[in-house]
């Protein structure tokens, strides 16, 4: 992000009063029915949701609470409704498939399902929590409910997913309205989603920043508990503790339970209203074009994944050296494709490119397609593009830069620079065969930039046997249960190395 | 300006002799692994004569009949490695194969013995010594089929990533991995490239570091000596590669750079020419502009460059080191300027090509790796920054910066830079089984850096 374009909105912000777009378009995909979680965790317990809200943003929320999550069986009764409707709306969604644009398969789910969640804590609290429950081993010959696994097969997916550039699966409410807001937060600061709000939208007469203080001292979003807030639950589960007297039985417990369930109830209803309102304005910005593609990728891995899960389908607890390497490739083309839509898409996103010397913008003064060169050994035919610029700029010779309409194909390079005016005249040439739509027109206002939409080449997937460098010399030691922090003795956790058939974890 | 006069060898035999023992070890224990799958791991300091080493060793298993591949993770270092083999071995067949575009310069290309063939070529031929980089033979392997080496040697192996590794590793059973372990460290353009720091699948960990965590018996060898920089510059290095002790090869007074032309010029140019002066007596100058926050591409710190690189050339520098031990006009292609951020290079390079200096290398620290100039002036890291980030602070880049030099480097910042480590250094975030980190090992190295140039601070 651009230094100058950041210390503009700062004075701007500052100036107004109150946030300002950073975007006109919205560039994440936002689905008319989302599904909303809001998670509370139990203060130093990391691992465990001592709260869990879901329902369709914009509606009512259903509350799960344990009362002491700290009990596998309490915990496992609370989180089960929640796990069935979670199952169920991803079933839902993934129900009805259609064909790919390319090829002639029809797996494509026609919608994916849309979490929507206050913060990235939360996504990193349902990763942990999908985590937990993908692999739950059986206690005593007894399995787990087995919308529990199924459910943290899904939150695993989810959060891993989230870490695809533009994706959104899984949006975290924070991250969008940063994505699409300039404010007076730090990067901390933007956390908060209230906070957020208050700069956007401030009380009549009040500054932006006044707002976001006050909203600061009063919002509560979790995932995290404040003090206050455990200092208070840590007296109810305390009383509910001595109350039920080391009982599990639904019904003794129900009764004892309601004052835990009313607190998190207070602190779940204003972040649902929040969500459902911040949800809502950002939905009504007209979407960029490139939100249906990115989201097509989303809806493929989604239909992958409901598949996956449906045919009996394992993940790993931890990726194979291949997994990675090509997991990282992946999201570094996506990082640098969604980038290059955004600018090439959305004036407001290219300014920081202008600003930084990556993109350049002018009129076109003249196009000459019949240039000769040499290219190697043999002379070729060219085009020389003559464009002057609005202001000054500083482009070195052979910098290469892809006009936004042809960002997909070949980049021009930089032949000369000299000054015009109040601007510069560059002269580009292109670098490949002069055709119908790779070349403007005289009198055209346009964009060049170093942003282009397609790699290079088509990289292959990896062998799947990895080399003996990325293979440890010694067998790891078998994996500890992943439920081994409970009460009672868990049995053994499967080995994934170890069973017969490998594939069947993915 | 006084200095020892130059000893009859300008060589440090010991330090030469210390040098020569471990490389015939790296020889060594590469031969014993030859036909099974292990590697040996030369680690070296900047300038350490790696690729002099590398195209050596090549030779060495060439003359033994081993088919090699040897690869290195940019084009740039792989042409440079051509040029350095059959600078010692004329005549050896070096097949370099290669991505559209990126061939051999035609000089390098029409030496006897080297080739580019297409990669199905290469196989077809059982090429015995195949050159390329790293992606390259990645993707030559997975789509034609070319493999089957006996060795494969990595050059630069510190800066090729885990996952590039990952294919290349295949084409052979025995490796050689000879790297830098100072210089910057393989680089994601994700936000969040953390997800896997400290598991042993980490794709972003060093092809050093993944052989390592898997195989941690594999022979390490740390080459001693320092070619490149001479004893005035050691110093410095050193804040980079903790626990590795090195020596400079030459012993001072071997090198020296004088100024033809007395200075100070001009008022204007009085800051720029005690700066030269510092530079050319010392090897060292830390030029500070008025402190403050600037843009990244700041203006006024691009001007003070340039009109370093100028006034240099104007005041005729000439130079003598322990090969050419007359003084020699010193070029504008011996001369570069090291940068962080691609819109430092792009300000300068327009700069030095309006000045008529289009002879001067400018580019980021990641792109200057591997190379060596006479004189460097580095557009410090932390130059007119409001914070300081782990960007800005990784040790590798202010590494790479302060070791390409044979004679001098300017260091240009501003005043408040050093005040950016004042207090106590930002918590960061830990992992297990990854030891590095770059803002507190950056923070320490920034730290050690500047209390070293202090005596070399010319005020502008």
């Amino acid at each position: 992000m651009s230094t100058a374009l950041e210390a503009f909105f700062a004075g701007r912000v500052h100036e107004g009063g109150r946030a300002l777009r950073r975007t006109t378009l919205r560039h994440t995909h936002l689905t008319d029915s989302p599904f909303g979680i809001v998670v509370w965790r139990l203060g130093g317990e990391r691992f465990r949701a001592a709260a869990v809200a879901w329902g369709p943003i914009g509606g009512q929320f259903q509350l799960a609470v344990a009362g002491e999550p700290r009990n596998r069986d309490l915990y496992f009764a609370a989180l089960t409704p929640f796990a069935a409707d979670l199952c169920a709306a991803v079933r839902g969604a993934a129900a009805h498939r259609v064909a790919r644009q390319r090829g002639s398969r029809t797996d494509l789910p026609v919608n994916a399902l849309q979490l929507v969640v206050a913060n990235r804590s939360t996504v990193g609290a349902l990763g942990l929590l999908g985590r937990y429950l993908a692999y739950l081993s059986d206690r005593g010959g007894v399995a787990p409910d087995p919308h529990l696994l199924e459910a943290g097969k899904h939150l695993r997916f989810y959060t891993r997913h989230a870490r695809v550039p533009g994706q959104a699966l899984i949006v975290p409410l924070d991250r969008l309205l940063a994505d699409h807001w300039a404010t007076l937060l730090s990067p901390l600061e933007q956390a908060n989603l209230a906070v957020l709000d208050a700069q956007i939208e401030p009380p009549r007469g009040v500054h932006a920043f006044d707002a976001s203080t006050r909203a600061e001292r009063e919002a509560h979003i979790g995932p995290e508990p404040t003090e206050d807030i455990d200092r208070l639950t840590t007296e109810l589960v305390q009383t509910f503790n001595r109350r039920r007297a080391g009982s599990v039985d639904r019904r003794t417990v129900a009764p004892l339970v309601a004052p835990i369930v009313e607190h998190y109830r207070r602190l779940v209803e204003p972040v649902w209203d929040l969500m459902a309102r911040t949800f809502a304005r950002e939905q009504a910005l007209p979407a960029a074009p490139s939100v249906t593609r990115r989201f097509e990728v989303d809806r493929e891995a989604f239909g992958q994944h409901v598949d996956w899960i449906a045919g009996g389908g394992r993940y790993r607890t931890i990726d194979t050296p291949r997994q990675a390497a090509m997991t990282l490739r992946r999201l570094e083309e996506a990082q640098s494709r969604y980038e290059a839509e955004r600018a090439i898409e959305d004036p407001a996103c290219m300014v920081p490119f202008l600003l930084d010397g990556d993109a350049i913008r002018g009129t076109v003064e003249k196009v000459h397609d019949n240039h000769r060169t040499v290219a190697r050994v043999r002379i070729v035919q060219r085009a020389l593009l003559t464009l002057d610029t609005d202001h000054p700029v500083v482009l070195p010779v052979g910098k290469k830069l892809w006009w936004t309409a042809t960002a997909h194909d070949a980049p021009w390079e930089v032949v000369s620079v000299s000054p015009q005016g109040d601007g510069s005249r560059v002269v580009l040439m292109l670098t490949t065969a002069p055709r119908a739509g790779r070349l403007p027109t005289a009198g055209a206002r346009i964009t060049l930039s170093t942003l282009r939409t397609r790699s290079d080449g088509f990289p292959l997937p990896l062998a799947p046997t990895p080399p003996w460098t990325h293979q440890p010399a010694t067998t790891p030691p078998a994996p500890e249960p992943i439920d081994a922090g409970d009460a009672e003795a868990p049995l053994p956790a499967v080995d994934g190395s170890a069973v017969a058939d490998p594939e069947a974890y993915r | 300006m006084t200095r020892t006069p130059v000893a009859p060898s300008p060589f440090d035999d010991a330090v030469l002799a210390a040098a020569d023992t471990v490389q015939q070890e790296i020889r060594r224990d590469l031969l014993d692994r030859i036909g099974r799958e292990a590697a040996v791991v030369a680690a070296a300091p900047a300038g350490a004569g790696k690729s002099h080493f590398v195209a050596d060793t090549i030779g060495m298993l060439r003359g033994k009949g081993h088919r090699v591949a040897v690869v290195a993770p940019t084009n740039e270092q792989v042409h440079s490695l051509v040029e350095r083999i059959t600078d010692l071995h004329p005549g050896l067949p070096v097949a370099f194969v290669h991505a559209q575009g990126r061939d051999l310069s035609p000089t390098i290309a029409a030496r006897p013995g080297v080739s580019q063939p297409s990669a199905r070529d290469a196989r077809d031929h059982r090429e015995s010594l195949v050159a390329a980089t790293v992606d390259k033979l990645a993707d030559a392997h997975l789509r034609d089929g070319l493999g089957d080496f006996d060795v494969l040697v990595i050059d630069e192996a510190y800066q090729a990533d885990a996952a590039r590794y990952y294919t290349a590793a295949a084409v052979a059973p025995t490796h050689l991995l000879v790297g830098d372990s100072g210089q910057l460290d393989p680089f994601s353009t994700l936000d969040d490239p953390t997800f896997w720091r400290g598991g042993s699948e980490d794709p972003l960990q060093t092809a050093v570091g993944v052989l390592l965590r898997n195989h941690p018996t594999t022979a390490l060898h740390r080459l001693p000596i320092t070619r490149r920089l001479d004893q005035r510059a050691v110093p410095v290095a050193r804040s980079f590669y903790p626990g590795h002790h090195f020596d400079a090869a030459v012993v001072d007074g071997a090198r020296e750079l004088r100024l033809d032309r007395p200075g100070p010029g001009t008022r204007g140019f009085a800051t720029v020419d005690r700066a030269l002066d510092e530079a050319a007596a010392s090897g060292w100058a830390h030029v500070t502009l008025p402190g403050g926050s600037v843009l990244t591409a700041d203006p006024a710190t691009a001007d003070l460059i340039l009109h370093l690189v100028t006034r240099l050339l104007e005041r005729g520098a000439r130079s003598r080191y322990e090969e050419k031990k007359d003084f020699h006009p010193v070029r504008p292609a011996a001369i570069a300027i090291g940068v962080s951020h691609n819109d430092q290079k792009d300000l300068l390079r327009a700069l030095l090509d309006d000045a008529g200096l289009n002879g001067i290398a400018v580019d980021t620290a990641n792109r200057l790796q591997g190379l060596t100039y006479e004189v460097i002036v580095a557009w410090h890291p932390l130059a007119g920054a409001a914070v300081t980030d782990a960007f800005h602070l990784d040790p590798g880049r202010l590494c790479v910066l302060l070791t390409r030099h044979q004679q001098a480097c300017i260091v240009v910042g501003r005043d408040s830079d050093r005040a950016l480590l004042d207090g106590v250094p930002p918590a960061t975030p830990g992992y297990l089984g990854w030891d590095p980190d770059p803002v507190l090992d950056g923070w320490d190295a920034h730290e050690s850096v500047f209390d070293l140039l202090e005596p070399h601070r010319v005020i502008a």
